[in-house]
């Protein structure tokens, strides 16, 4: 592995034809600046047009479009920088079911709790037990504790969750052990 | 083969972005089955949710204001405005902010709960009016309020390639479902087009600064024209000094406004000074560009913003810039750029990244097109900005023309009867799309041709043009058609196939870039965005008047159209 390179073990699976997924392992120059995104993106345009992601970016780190998980943890592939001469591995989401390589299903689904459940039945009632559990569950980073209680970070207003009100996530919620108690 | 999905809506919508939803909702309020078919997903692709701005709000209830807003529009956009579109904008903008809000929308206010204005003046505003509310205010709002109707579906991951036609009216479309490769047919009472710009066509823009896709790649543009619909001024094309240089200073957004707020100085690579602001947008887009192609600028090829002399002390600086783009994206971007102390920041800006097109389908003030049953609005649409967009415009064309859309089309498509499907054009369609996959031995991939229209668009097609420049374009482009067009290949996959999205896209990106040129060589003057080297004038006796592309026996046929007028 030449140190000028970044070594990327991506998920390939095509539930059409594939019994179950592998993993294929590509290496490809680095240059200053490259994220998960621009590597992916390097990817599918110069080395293997076959590979499926979620091309599409907002430019201000704020859709969420792009998340995978790289080397285990849910990030923003966008936001993710990459290094000279270092290894990743790169898989889909897994929560969600997957259409083909990185790609999973994303679909309006109302009817989950989601961080407005959490603030009325726990947060505001006081209930809270500051454990943390879904500032790290949040795949999005919206969570933070302040004043050991957890607050949205987006702009809006505390009982709407820009994601979790419009898509499928829920993952504070099944995090929050009052929530799960209660 | 496979089978057909068939799906019947009363109103179809191409495209979820700011123009495409709030045309959803008002429509569903109305009663009827709305389907929302975006190429990406709602809020996780598009322009709207780029946005880093305003939304020019002139107070209603303040004659003086709405008037300067139609002066300020009509200034900028060299009156090549539709007059009644203008008013329209400013007399119902306040109206469209005001429902963003209900649905949960924050425009920044300050602490007596005001909307705070931003620097208007920089850019040639003649009075305040420019609120704050960056794209996930808009579209995350917007999404929470699509999510509530049951009315709405909303199709992602869904490409449309044609309308389909009955008569001579737009009876439904015909796409592809990227997810399962499924073909689909619908049929519409009325359709309506909200696709978005043609950013993509350029090497250099501010739609794509990394060259990840934002999803602007003028598909509306082209289904439109084959479907027969008339479209203006599509030379006017608006471009913006891009920030490319750390990477990532892009997503502080307009150079102008990051210079006004720190009082930072604009330099050449020999430290003087290029500009001072105020300066309205295509005057000081011109004076970057010429300052670089005089070779003025840095090696690599760039303006430098200096915060240096900025009267801001290091801690106050980070606090608006976080206070601007929200304190954990500045953490983030901030460690990208390897945690600099902000004063020694430059951020070095290139010359010509497309930014917004002016030009597009025709439109009157009920959103209807030439062609009975389609509808189109926002930035696919045209005539509202004329030869250059005022900044604060985009944002309430798209949420004032989305909801005029559904107004008018509503009780369009409560009349109509669905159509019988044109069962030859499917199959051709079908065909045409089937023949991308098609193994070849002499193909070439769709990513190298799309390059090569994004390189030839840069180089001849940008601020300063010329007869020369817009022939060898022209040149280049058709030979792109004739040679690279049909070899084109994309890998014979059925889901999620990326490279075929990409192989329909560049076929229409063809088309649109020939009517960009085409437009642009046959308007023999100076105006606004249009700079002509060959004829540097404006001249309003022979050329206050829109020019036109639509589509006949194939053929792309330049003509010229009257300007509307407001009736006094």
């Amino acid at each position: 592995m030449s140190s000028n390179n970044v070594t990327l073990k991506v998920f390939r699976f095509n539930p059409d034809k594939d019994l179950t997924p592998a993993y294929k392992t590509y290496e490809i120059p680095y240059e200053e600046g490259m994220t998960v995104h621009i590597a992916l993106k390097y990817l599918y345009e110069n080395v293997d047009n076959t590979l499926a992601f979620k091309d599409s970016c907002c430019y201000s780190l704020k859709c969420y479009g792009c998340v995978v998980r790289v080397n285990g943890k849910e990030v923003r592939a966008c936001a993710t920088p990459v290094s000279a001469g270092q290894f990743y591995t790169i898989d889909p989401v897994s929560a969600h079911g997957v259409i083909r390589d990185l790609v999973v299903h994303a679909k309006f689904r109302m009817s989950t709790p989601s961080f407005k459940n959490l603030y009325s039945t726990v947060i505001s009632k006081g209930l809270c037990v500051s454990c943390g559990s879904c500032t790290d569950a949040c795949p999005h980073g919206f969570i933070r504790l302040k004043d050991d209680r957890p607050i949205l970070t987006t702009m809006l207003r505390q009982d709407w969750c820009p994601v979790g009100d419009t898509l499928e996530c829920g993952e504070c919620v099944s995090a929050c052990p009052v929530y799960q108690a209660e | 083969m496979k089978q057909y999905r068939i799906i019947e809506t009363d109103f179809l919508i191409l495209g979820g972005g700011g123009a495409g939803l709030m045309a959803a909702i008002g429509a569903a309020n109305q009663g009827l089955d709305v389907t929302v078919v975006d190429k990406g997903f709602p809020s996780r692709s598009g322009l709207t949710m780029m946005v880093m701005g305003g939304m020019d709000w002139p107070n209603v209830n303040d004659p003086k204001d709405l008037e300067a807003h139609y002066h300020d529009v009509l200034r900028h956009g060299c009156d090549l405005n539709d007059q009644n579109l203008v008013e329209a904008v400013g007399k119902e903008a306040a109206a469209r902010g005001a429902d963003l809000e209900r649905w949960g929308a924050d425009v920044l206010k300050d602490k007596d709960g005001k909307h705070v204005i931003i620097s208007p003046m920089i850019t040639g505003h003649s009075t305040a009016r420019v609120r704050y509310i960056p794209g996930p205010q808009m579209m995350w709002p917007l999404m929470a309020e699509v999510a509530r109707n049951d009315n709405i579906s909303v199709m992602s991951n869904t490409l449309i390639t044609r309308l389909m036609k009955d008569s001579g009216r737009v009876c439904g479309a015909v796409g592809i479902d990227i997810e399962s490769g499924d073909f689909l047919v619908f049929k519409a009472k009325a359709t309506l087009l909200a696709t978005g710009g043609a950013g993509e066509l350029w090497k250099m823009s501010t739609n794509t600064p990394l060259g990840l896709k934002g999803g602007a790649t003028g598909n509306g543009f082209a289904i439109a024209y084959h479907a027969g619909a008339l479209l203006i001024d599509m030379e006017m094309i608006q471009f913006s000094p891009l920030m490319f240089y750390p990477s990532y200073c892009e997503i502080f957004g307009n150079p102008m406004q990051v210079m006004d707020w720190f009082k930072a100085k604009l330099l050449n690579k020999d430290g003087e000074e290029v500009l001072t602001l105020p300066i309205t947008r295509d005057v000081y887009q011109r004076r970057i560009f010429n300052e670089i192609k005089a070779g003025k600028g840095t090696p690599k090829g760039g303006l430098i913003i200096d915060f240096t002399t900025s009267p801001l002390s290091s801690e106050e600086m980070e606090n608006k810039f976080a206070d601007y783009l929200g304190a954990e994206k500045w953490h983030i971007i901030k460690g990208m750029m390897g945690n600099k102390n902000v004063k020694e920041l430059k951020i070095e800006i290139g010359g010509a990244a497309a930014h917004h097109i002016m030009g597009g389908i025709r439109i009157n003030e009920k959103t209807e097109t030439n062609v009975p049953g389609l509808f189109a609005a926002g930035e696919v649409s045209s005539s509202v900005h004329g030869a250059n967009r005022a900044p604060g415009q985009a944002t309430a064309d798209i949420m004032v023309f989305g909801a005029r859309a559904a107004l008018y089309a509503g009780p369009y498509a409560r009349l109509q009867n669905f159509s019988k499907i044109d069962w030859d054009f499917v199959k051709k369609e079908e065909t045409r799309i089937k023949n991308f996959m098609e193994p070849r031995a002499d193909a070439v991939t769709p990513v190298s041709v799309k390059k090569k229209i994004k390189d030839i668009m840069f180089n001849h097609v940008t601020v300063l043009r010329s007869e020369q420049g817009l022939t060898t374009a022209l040149r280049e482009l058709i030979e792109i058609r004739e040679k690279e067009l049909p070899r084109m290949q994309a890998p014979a996959i059925t889901r999620f196939n990326t490279a075929l999205v990409d192989t329909i896209e560049v076929s229409d990106m063809v088309d649109v870039a020939e009517m960009i040129v085409r437009s642009a060589l046959s308007r023999k003057e100076s105006r606004g965005a249009h700079f002509m080297e060959d004829y540097p004038e404006r001249d309003d006796k022979n050329w206050l008047k829109h020019t036109s592309v639509i589509c006949e026996n194939n053929e792309i046929i330049i003509g010229t159209t009257p300007i509307t007028r407001r009736v006094a």
